[in-house]
């Protein structure tokens, strides 16, 4: 005999896959990562004993200035990567759309830095930094802008903003793209309607096409603020989180923790730490990704 | 103040914008060029100073000391097995549900799609250890499948919101008149839903490609050997002991380079389409 | 004095030819309709007249001045566009302040006109709106708002009714109408519409292909067509046009199932102009019907009767063709039955087949 299901049963039996993925592969994880947090979890003690040991270990993260200090890193990371790109970001989206026959050359060209995985642009950042042969110092020295090369991943301040730099570069690609989707979406009559009413250049520009691009803005600058948030494989691979830890952000902080210090509780209370950042951003963002819900 | 003719007003503005535009691509491709023709120089010859940036002599040595010393080719192999094999799993799980989401009635729709939506912005460091754990209970430690799975895991919330939003695009009406017509739900997916989706599943296989190819963490953490490392984690273990080696390491990333920007570039519309998809409308 | 002038304008996209050749003056506080089918260029046309297409040869004067490379925020014209093109996020009162605050106007100064604009539009109620809480009805009246509100020495309006229901498409014929009398400013109307533009116009434009067909008064464009595509174009339903050849001797026009005495005047004019081969015209409405046999009329088969309403719309056939007439209501015929019919000979149009130019 053959069962015959309502569409609500159907509709589960769709979503099971799905669902044993994520319980197994995402929340089942979560879940662990937040107990082995409360208890002290080194490598000399058996994973069988260990001691529960309560909010030490947040405790801990909280007095701890180098996790202050990364933290403060990620967030001014977070902070001027996202700004930076913005800027350079909608600067793209706009030359894309303006310069006619160039369109689609240039529509091509900036995806380019977008495909480039993050761990593959450190590498290529670090050579391009190089102390001796790397070629942005050479550039500025022919340029007369230094004098000699710089150690641009050697000295602190220097090495936070060069990482920061080297984001911008994939980053602002990705945003031009979301920007010029939004730029092409504003129906042309608008655009022509205020060249008519007398609005030219940065008046039309100020008053039509920004507040128009606005909810894209909106969505690119928080799925941006949410992956810088996440950053790990370009300071993994671009400085370590050197020189010292002034360039550890959360993510490569706890991964220290976890795999060169075997202090598996504290990684994890760092790690929930991000999470907890990321929830708060998220829920924000599902918040004003709700209202525009169209499935009904 | 020299007041300008429309004319020549209109011809300044242009200049600027092709000026711009000009800047925007050597930005965008000086650092990969830059990487290419360190790449094509005689190993060694990248340290040499005076920087030449035009090569005296071409050479492919960095190229042939990369699959010959390294073996790059089967880490390459990795990478594409790895990155289709998540592509296919992904579509296949994703689409089911994306489809439960988008065209069936039932009381937790949009509260599973935020569930799942949720997961894809938890960061993976949260993740990381207990994964590392299962994998190992598993016995998939150092193994394509191990690495398939979780990369999955990653790609799935995207692919169920690019889906849902395809295919909450199409008409009801063609779902209505197979339903009247005495299709099931199952069949109404494989017959009428999948064929017409074709564009919207390419899109968003493209972009759990591209995500899979460059994923680091966890390929870094869960492979070891050339049996399952793949392209990228291996050239960023090389500086370690190789940081004399700098013109192999970049012939390394130009050949993990091209295979993604070959398909960015020949499917860019598909590639674009994805990324805004769940940006411009939704 | 304002009036827009257009010397040998033409307008290419790549190889499609927009617009062909078109010299015309749009007068002084005359609203000048523009009408032709879809694609005609009658859109290119009034978008070179705003700024927002260049011609690519030609020259453009608004008032005296040769505007072609004058961008469209420096030219003082107004334009109400067929999606309205409301600006979404700004309020009512702000989407028609737009124009003023572009222009950099002061506070008061706006405030003032257009509180007066939306008084004498009857939308003050609305000023706190988003347009997206608008009906269709009230988007037009405040894109119509937006472009009175700075005073512009030209209107431009590309199909601003298209967008609304019949009955407040007519109603709203008549308030741009009597709106543009009372601010007398040059206005241009473009409409694919040949209703609109006989009604609303003072002068009627007619497009075809790029190329401008006739200019005139709409009245002497209905009654006097220069050519078989003005005559067909406008009028609804369209005019019937039957093609022949004279039979000079006898002034007798001839088709394949149909012979037709013209009037002495008319062959005689048509012989005049050596045309053998020949185009009849005439309207529905000039076609007299009867369901008895009289004097002179011509025996049809009843093939169709549509209801309009007040009237019948008729298709009688003759042989191979088929004429469209109009009758009254109480008129007693039946499908697949007889009428007799009778052209109004004072009304009938006669082209030359050649170069579908008007004859008589």
């Amino acid at each position: 005999m053959k069962i015959k299901l309502t569409e609500a049963r159907y509709a589960y039996l769709f979503l099971i896959p799905t669902f044993l993925v994520i319980i197994i592969f995402a929340f089942f994880p979560i879940t662990s990562t937040f107990w082995w947090s409360v208890h002290e979890l080194k490598d000399k003690i058996l994973w069988t004993g260990m001691p529960f040991v309560g909010f030490e270990n947040y405790a801990w993260a909280f007095t701890n200035s180098q996790v202050w200090g990364s933290l403060g890193y990620t967030l001014y990371f977070v902070a001027l990567s996202v700004t930076l790109e913005f800027w350079i970001g909608i600067g793209m989206a706009l030359a894309m759309f303006h310069t006619f026959k160039l369109k689609g050359v240039l529509r091509a060209i900036v995806i380019v830095p977008w495909a480039v995985p993050a761990i593959i642009q450190a590498s290529m950042w670090r050579w391009m930094f190089h102390p001796n042969v790397g070629i942005i110092s050479d550039i500025l020295v022919k340029l007369g802008v230094i004098s000699a090369p710089l150690n641009f991943l050697g000295a602190s301040l220097l090495a936070m903003h060069s990482v920061i730099l080297a984001d911008v570069w994939k980053t602002s690609s990705f945003m031009a793209i979301l920007l010029f989707a939004g730029l092409a979406a504003i129906p042309q009559d608008i655009y022509d309607s205020a060249k008519v009413d007398g609005a030219r250049g940065w008046f039309r520009f100020r008053h039509i096409t920004l507040p128009m691009m606005l909810p894209i803005i909106l969505v690119a600058l928080l799925f941006r603020t949410m992956d810088a948030f996440r950053v790990f494989d370009l300071v993994y691979g671009l400085t370590g989180g050197g020189p010292g830890t002034t360039t550890e952000v959360l993510s490569t902080f706890s991964y220290k923790y976890y795999f060169s210090y075997h202090n598996f509780g504290k990684g994890s209370a760092l790690a929930i730490v991000t999470f907890l950042i990321l929830v708060a951003i998220s829920l924000f963002y599902i918040r004003s990704l709700q209202k525009r819900l169209k499935f009904k | 103040m020299v007041s300008l003719s429309y004319r020549q007003k209109r011809l300044l503005s242009q200049t600027i914008m092709y000026a711009v535009a000009a800047i925007i691509m050597i930005y965008c491709l000086f650092p990969i060029a830059w990487i290419f023709i360190t790449s094509i120089k005689p190993p060694g010859a990248e340290f040499h100073i005076p920087i030449e940036y035009i090569p005296s002599k071409v050479s492919l040595d960095n190229y042939i000391e990369i699959f010959v010393e390294h073996k790059f080719h089967y880490y390459l192999l990795n990478s594409l097995v790895v990155a289709s094999a998540t592509t296919i799993l992904v579509l296949a799980i994703g689409s089911l549900s994306a489809y439960a989401i988008a065209r069936l009635r039932f009381k937790f729709r949009i509260s599973s799609l935020l569930t799942i939506l949720v997961v894809g912005m938890m960061p993976s460091i949260v993740m990381i250890l207990p994964i590392f754990l299962i994998i190992r209970e598993l016995g998939l430690m150092n193994t394509w499948l191990g690495l398939i799975i979780t990369h999955a895991v990653f790609s799935l919330p995207i692919t169920v919101w690019l889906l849902a939003s395809y295919f909450a695009e199409l008409p009801f009406d063609l779902e209505d008149a197979a339903k009247i017509d005495g299709y099931t739900p199952s069949s109404i997916y494989r017959k009428i839903i999948m064929p017409l989706s074709v564009p919207g599943l390419f899109s968003a296989g493209i972009l759990a490609f591209i995500a899979s190819w460059g994923e680091f963490m966890f390929a870094l953490t869960l492979t070891h050997t050339i049996q399952a490392r793949t392209a990228l984690v291996l050239i960023t273990t090389l500086p370690g002991a190789y940081h004399l080696k700098w013109g192999m390491i970049n012939a390394g990333v130009i050949l993990t380079l091209i295979p993604i920007i070959v398909i960015v570039l020949v499917f860019q519309k598909w590639v674009m389409r994805g990324l805004t998809a769940g940006a411009v409308k939704y | 004095m304002v009036e827009v002038r257009l010397e040998k304008v033409t307008k290419t996209f790549g190889k499609v030819i927009a617009v062909d050749n078109a010299s015309l003056t749009f007068e002084d506080k005359k609203l000048t309709t523009v009408v032709g089918p879809s694609g005609c260029g009658k859109t290119t046309l009034l978008r070179m007249v705003a700024g927002l297409e260049t011609p690519t040869q030609g020259s453009v004067y608004i008032g005296d001045k040769l505007v072609n490379e004058v961008p469209p925020w420096d030219r003082n014209v107004a334009m109400v566009f067929q999606s309205y093109a409301l600006y979404p996020h700004m309020s009512v009162f702000n989407n028609i302040a737009f124009p003023l605050k572009a222009r950099k106007r002061p506070r008061e100064e706006i405030k003032k006109r257009v509180t007066d604009t939306a008084e004498l539009l009857e939308v003050s109620e609305l000023l706190d709106r988003k347009p997206r809480e608008l009906s269709g009805g009230q988007m037009q009246r405040i894109a119509l708002g937006r472009a009175i509100v700075r005073q512009p020495d030209v209107f431009l309006m590309d199909e601003p009714l298209s967008n609304l229901d019949a009955k407040l498409r007519v109603y709203m014929r008549a308030e741009i109408k009597k709106l543009q009398r009372l601010l007398g400013v040059t206005t241009i109307y473009v409409t694919h519409d040949q209703a609109e533009a006989m009604t609303i116009g003072d002068t009627l434009v007619v497009m075809n292909d790029g190329k401008i067909c006739c200019i005139g008064h709409p009245d002497s464009v209905y009654s006097k067509p220069k050519d078989t595509f003005v005559a067909t174009f406008i009028g609804s339903p369209a005019m019937n046009l039957l093609e022949g050849n004279l039979e000079s001797d006898k002034g007798l026009f001839v088709t394949e199932s149909l012979k037709y005495k013209l009037p002495n005047s008319m062959t005689r004019v048509t012989k005049e102009k050596g045309a053998s081969k020949l185009i009849l015209g005439i309207r529905p409405e000039d076609i007299i019907v009867e369901n008895f046999k009289a004097n002179g009329f011509v025996k049809t088969e009843v093939y169709m009767i549509e209801q309009l309403g007040r009237e019948l719309l008729l298709s009688l056939k003759i042989g191979q063709h088929i004429i469209k007439a109009i009758a009254p209501t109480d008129i007693k015929l039946e499908i697949g039955g007889v009428a007799w019919m009778k052209f109004d000979e004072t009304k009938l149009h006669v082209f030359d087949g050649k170069t579908d130019g008007l004859i008589v």
